[in-house]
């Protein structure tokens, strides 16, 4: 045994295969604003809790919606952030969750997230195929049927998104940086354009005026925090950022913070600017588009371009987070070991990202063809993978303080915090999913049915592989390079 | 374990100081409740100060993520600042050597890609010491660590080459031609370039895997460089001996 104590450093690492510690700050930051697509999002999701559709004039107040999901939000990253300096984790809350609240526990996160991030994903890849189309018909193209265009707007994307995430982590977090940055200028511009020529009919009252009801406001405030989800993803990161321990923390504590500055402006924004709208317009799936599209069809291209470029960077972010959740649970046994597979060139799981592709692409290109209506069908995605996402954003929160205490450094305010935020968060499911029950919606049933699968999946492996139940929680251990050591060579 | 700091900083700088030599003195495993006693520092401080040092490397979490070990960003730091050990038994063949020799004869033992004196000659000082240290490329020793690390691994500077005198080698390209000799007739001579009137040559010490580990210099007069030279051989016979009393 040496000096530095064997039994302490692990030979070799086990989730050996990813290009370790070579991404940089931007990238990671990009992967977890890309995962959120605040340009997409800011575009899309206020129109879907503001519509008719579904509160009809009775709306919860879109300023106190998003500024309870965004405090809700920050209250999760104060969460994680202590767990993200002291675990370079690849699978994010799922490997948090595995050290605090246990293994079996961590199976429902994981599954959780996993929903999360596909849901999120196949909403994505509908989104840049609906804003594709968008686009084309605003540059002139005549369509009787505009489906076939969109499903093969959809498998291009896909087909693209795949192969960016094979590539390496450093091409595809790059691309999207480069997305999700284009996106938000243009979104940005086109809105104070907006506003400039259109001042005078400005009108902020109805704003900051209360006219809803408080169970509007909780499914309100799901649907917001699914305006933010995804901040979480560079957790992912752990084995591949340069500096984790700097990298992570910092973006997933400053990526709610932007995003819901972008949110509170853009919701005002749309707001006002929707108020006065015909209600042909507040009802479509593009609304922003669609509106904007009435003053100048060519600006309205490029406003689609920038919200489906976004899309595209948020669709490439989740997989790549949910591929590495999956690429874990592989090497632990506790899925496919083929999914726990690395390419052996560009180093990403990408046995994973070609087995779940599929899957994400084909949901929305049968939802299309199937004829259901792209705003209905987003809603209902975008609503249940925020489930998935609550889920396990409560399972990850409650683990702070038994995580930290398992490594001896548990303090009261992790107690208290570990405490607050899932109930909070619990609160908050419960009652959108008990408005949601109420309104004769499925979305409950459907994520229910899925943790329910989860804890008897975790239970089964209880009894009959508690083996491979022990093995969770893998994660990029410290390794024998990371270690002082000294040369006597030069 | 009982351990009482010798002085007691309170500054974050202080703190992060103590917390890295509680762990060299612990060794791999400490964990932060040990570090909070032993420094008798609030736990919110320790953890603090242990994040930023595990951020930035110079500390890293053992695999239960509860201890602590000196990560790879503090051994610059330490093997600059400890003096190299040189054993009674190497001294003294050191110092036979020097008392049938009229040059000055020192040890030069080079870590983590830096020279450190190891023994000088006691009647011939180094009057450029710190040149010598500082700028690798004008002196034999430094040569001769330049050529084992060879131009691939970042290690050589790449800030333009101090002139130090007339005859310092500043051209990247020159350097890079009689480091080619250097590795080729495994010995490196400076003539005026590291301090006017003065040469040098030096000879490596290998440690047992054949890595570089030492080297003996012999200076004189540069005008007297062709009779250094004639100490060729006596030289590496010593070499030869020095290395299993160093390594």
């Amino acid at each position: 045994m040496s000096a530095r104590g064997d039994r302490y450093i692990t030979a070799k690492s086990p989730v050996e295969g990813l290009r370790r510690r070579r991404l940089s700050f931007l990238p990671v930051f990009a992967q977890a604003v890309a995962n959120v697509a605040p340009a997409g999002a800011m575009s899309v999701i206020p129109a879907l809790i503001f519509p008719g559709l579904v509160f009809g004039t009775s709306g919860p107040n879109l300023l106190m919606t998003f500024g309870a999901a965004m405090a809700v939000i920050v209250l999760v990253s104060f969460c994680l952030r202590p767990m993200a300096q002291r675990m370079a984790a690849v699978s994010g809350l799922y490997s948090y969750t595995a050290k605090g609240l246990g293994p079996r526990t961590a199976i429902s996160a994981g599954w959780s997230a996993i929903f999360g991030y596909a849901l999120v994903a196949m909403a994505s890849l509908l989104a840049v195929g609906t804003y594709g189309v968008e686009l084309f018909i605003n540059l002139g193209l005549q369509l009787a049927d505009s489906r076939g265009l969109t499903a093969l707007v959809i498998l291009v994307a896909a087909a693209g998104a795949c192969l960016l995430m094979v590539r390496g982590i450093r091409l595809s977090a790059w691309s999207t940086l480069l997305m999700e940055s284009i996106s938000i200028a243009i979104l940005t511009v086109v809105l104070i354009v907006y506003f400039a020529f259109n001042a005078s009919s400005v009108n902020l009252d109805g704003v900051f005026a209360w006219h809803g009801n408080f169970d509007s406001l909780w499914i309100g405030i799901v649907v917001a925090v699914s305006a933010f989800v995804g901040f979480e993803s560079p957790t992912t990161l752990g084995g591949e950022a340069r500096r984790p321990f700097v990298s992570i923390p910092r973006a997933i504590t400053w990526t709610p913070i932007l995003a819901g500055v972008l949110y509170l402006i853009a919701a005002t924004a749309q707001d006002v600017a929707l108020d006065e709208a015909s209600p042909s317009i507040i009802a479509s799936s593009t609304p922003l588009s669609n509106l904007i599209s009435s003053t100048s069809p060519m600006v309205a291209a490029v406003l689609d371009f920038g919200i489906a470029a976004s899309w595209f960077a948020c669709a490439i972010a989740s997989v790549n987070a949910l591929s590495r959740i999956l690429f874990c649970m592989g090497r632990e046994g506790v899925a496919l070991r083929a999914v726990g597979r690395t390419h052996p060139a560009f180093r990403t799981p990408s046995t994973a990202i070609m087995m779940v592709m599929p899957v994400i692409a084909a949901v929305p290109i049968a939802a299309i063809l199937f004829g259901v209506s792209p705003g209905l069908a987003l809603t209902n995605l975008f609503t249940l993978g925020a489930y998935g996402y609550l889920g396990s954003y409560i399972l990850a929160s409650a683990s702070l303080p038994f995580f930290l205490r398992r490594i001896g450094e548990n303090t009261t305010a992790s107690w208290i915090l570990g405490s607050a935020t899932p109930l909070i968060l619990a609160f908050v499911l419960w009652a959108a999913a008990t408005v949601s029950v109420q309104a004769g919606n499925l979305q409950s049933f459907i994520y229910g049915a899925v943790f329910l699968a989860s804890v008897l999946y975790a239970t089964f492996l209880h009894y009959r592989r508690p083996g491979r139940l022990a093995s969770i929680g893998i994660y990029d251990e410290t390794r024998d390079s990371d270690l002082f050591h000294d040369r006597w060579t030069p | 374990m009982n351990y009482r700091p010798s002085y007691a900083g309170t500054g974050p700088a202080a703190t992060s100081l103590r917390i890295l030599e509680v762990v060299a003195r612990f060794g791999t495993g400490t964990t932060a409740k040990e570090i909070t006693e032993a420094l008798q520092i609030p736990q919110a401080t320790a953890y603090r100060a242990l994040n930023a040092l595990v951020a930035d490397e110079y500390l890293a979490r053992t695999s239960n993520l509860r201890g602590f070990a000196l990560g790879h960003a503090i051994t610059g730091l330490i093997t600059a600042a400890a003096p190299p050990a040189v054993s009674t038994a190497a001294r003294n063949v050191m110092e036979r050597f020097r008392s049938g020799n009229r040059f000055a004869v020192h040890l030069i033992m080079y870590r983590n890609a830096s020279l450190r004196i190891a023994d000088e000659d006691p009647d011939y000082p180094l009057h450029a010491a710190f040149e010598m240290l500082r700028y690798p490329h004008a002196s034999a020793a430094g040569k001769l660590m330049l050529a084992e690390l060879g131009d691939s691994s970042g290690s050589v500077p790449m800030r333009p080459l101090s002139k130090l005198t007339e005859y310092t080698i500043t051209d990247r390209s020159q350097l890079e031609a009689v480091l080619a000799e250097v590795r080729a007739t495994k010995q490196a001579s400076d003539v005026n370039e590291l301090e006017e009137g003065s040469a040098s040559l030096a000879f490596p010490i290998t440690m047992p895997d054949g890595n570089l580990g030492a080297a003996l210099c012999l200076f004189g007069p540069s005008a007297r460089f062709p009779t250094i030279c004639e100490q060729q051989e006596a030289a590496r016979e010593l070499t030869m001996r020095m290395a299993p009393l160093l390594f």
